[in-house]
């Protein structure tokens, strides 16, 4: 197979095909090795599998396509304006989606741009959250005794706690 | 999900949260708690306030008086502000200042703003005076110990001169002030320096050039940058007197001095520090000799060391934009903070010599300085208080 390839197949972890252009891979360190696999191997029967599920990879995608032209070419102001609120539109993803897929996907991928905007998100939506919420999001069991729960509240008394 | 939160993914979303949101954060578990009080966090948080402030435009922080009565001599509030540079004017809030009873006199001043913390002295107050660090961002402060030596009197006072500086010492990670007494029978001041970590003053003895003491203490503010405090400060050579700029090193802990271009070294008492930038500049008074009024100079020293890098940047007279009485700071990104005839805090674009009124009227005795949001004073040892 010849580098006039356009677009790639992958498979996510549920076995699902999806196709990537080339372009947009190159956001991607990790896709792009397996871009130069494919296309340099004389045996390119093998699909490779991404450890990201189809629900995310999908957004994965969509994002890699929506960012690849300016990544590739640079980009006016205006374009730059559009993208910030296109950015703004696609993160509109419940904050567990975010944090338990995009997040972990986008480290995976090594995706700077997508990872910086995820971690931005998540913090946005923690600022407006009380403690019991971000456990909750989080997973994460309350392991301070009462008395130190009282002390706590008496040190932070402008923090919502429930 | 099974197993924690991968914990370099959560160190990156806390590093974009502000300290108000981390206190909330610091009490969801033990862990969280650990990691987000923990030096390393705190000062890789404020390395990253530190870029997003290059961002903003420079960010001020003010500390303000308002008379309360107009036939009341001593009835004064005092309030604090914090402005954004990307923020619009009109979301400008301020805040009553929330220590003013920690001070005997009731009438704090703020020594200097430093990486987030705020520290403010109550000179005047002779039974030991009383100091604060203060964060703002987080409501927290410590009451500093007395100093080592202090006036017991108004006589005493009479016959000393006290001036502090404030400011973080990079390489052990430390906030400190340092104090100078000095008496009119001897030459070389006393030396105190006080440091966040272990709470306490010592003496240091080591050389202080000889100095003049500026007849007013709070015309001695000083600039905190490069690791180093400045103070503006005149000395006597061959009868006349002239200003220089004593410097005091917070790591090494040294003394040393800084030249100021001629005509500034040849102005005593009308040169003044300004804060709020990051290269070291001063404002020149000098009364104008073709109208009734007052021409302000502002010098930039573009090369922190490099005697020949000041320049003078910008000057105007006090009758321009409104009426100016006096150049209270310069932000980082250039702006030149100004308090005009009718008490109000105005900033100053000199590039499109346009000005942009804070809103704050009524207020005298500004202190502003630069602003950073960080979580220094987080932890609850060494006597750190919320409020």
């Amino acid at each position: 197979m010849s580098s006039s390839v356009e677009a790639i197949t992958v498979l996510s972890s549920d076995g699902d095909e999806f196709k990537i252009t080339v372009s947009a891979a190159k956001l991607s360190k990790p896709l792009n090795w397996m871009l130069e696999d494919v296309c340099f191997s004389d045996d390119c029967d093998e699909v490779p599998t991404i450890e990201v599920n189809s629900k995310t990879l999908v957004k994965v995608i969509e994002y890699c396509e929506k960012h690849a032209p300016r990544a590739n070419s640079g980009a006016s102001d205006s374009d730059a304006e559009e993208l910030k609120k296109w950015d703004i539109e696609f993160m509109k993803m419940d904050v567990k989606d975010i944090l338990f897929h995009i997040l972990m996907a986008a480290n995976y991928l090594h995706m700077e741009g997508l990872y910086d905007l995820a971690c931005q998100t998540a913090a946005d939506l923690m600022k407006g959250m009380t403690v019991s919420q971000i456990r909750k999001i989080f997973h994460i069991k309350n392991d301070f005794s009462s008395e130190e729960q009282e002390q706590l509240r008496r040190q932070h008394p402008g923090c919502s706690f429930d | 999900m099974s197993g924690p939160f991968p914990s370099d993914i959560l160190v990156e979303i806390l590093l974009r949260l502000c300290p108000k949101s981390l206190v909330k954060c610091s009490c969801v578990c033990k862990s969280w708690r650990a990691l987000i009080t923990h030096r390393r966090f705190i000062s890789d948080h404020l390395s990253r306030s530190l870029q997003l402030d290059h961002r903003n435009n420079g960010s001020l922080f003010l500390h303000l008086y308002r008379r309360e009565r107009e036939d009341a001599v001593n009835c004064y509030s005092e309030f604090y502000s914090v402005y954004l540079g990307n923020q619009q004017v009109d979301d400008l809030s301020i805040s009553k200042f929330p220590l003013s009873h920690l001070f005997l006199e009731k009438y704090s001043r703020v020594i200097g703003a430093c990486n987030g913390l705020v520290c403010l002295g109550d000179y005047r107050a002779i039974r030991g005076a009383n100091h604060i660090i203060w964060n703002p961002s987080i409501r927290k402060y410590v009451v500093l110990p007395k100093p080592r030596v202090i006036l017991s009197n108004y006589r005493e006072m009479r016959h000393h001169r006290v001036f502090f500086g404030f400011g973080f010492d990079s390489r052990n990670d430390d906030f400190k002030v340092v104090r100078l007494l000095s008496s009119k029978r001897q030459d070389t001041p006393e030396v105190e320096v006080y440091s966040l970590s272990t709470n306490s003053w010592r003496s240091i003895n080591t050389r202080v050039p000889p100095f003049l003491v500026a007849t007013n203490v709070w015309k001695t503010s000083h600039m905190f940058v490069n690791g180093v405090i400045h103070w503006v400060v005149n000395s006597r050579i061959n009868g006349g007197i002239r200003n220089f700029i004593l410097t005091f090193d917070l790591v090494e802990e040294t003394f040393g001095e800084l030249m100021l271009p001629k005509l500034l070294e040849e102005s005593p008492f009308m040169v003044s520090i300004l804060t709020g930038s990051d290269s070291l500049a001063v404002v020149l008074r000098k009364d104008s000799a073709e109208f009734d009024g007052t021409v302000f100079s502002i010098w930039l020293m573009k090369e922190y060391g490099v005697v020949e890098s000041w320049a003078e940047t910008y000057r105007f007279d006090s009758s321009r934009f409104g009426g100016i009485s006096r150049v209270l700071a310069l932000s980082s990104s250039g702006e030149v903070v100004l308090q005009s005839w009718s008490d109000a805090v105005v900033l100053l674009d000199p590039k499109r010599e346009s000005v942009k009124h804070l809103g704050l009227d009524g207020f005298f005795n500004a202190f502003v300085g630069r602003h950073f949001e960080s979580l220094y004073l987080v932890n609850t040892e060494n006597g750190v208080l919320s409020y």
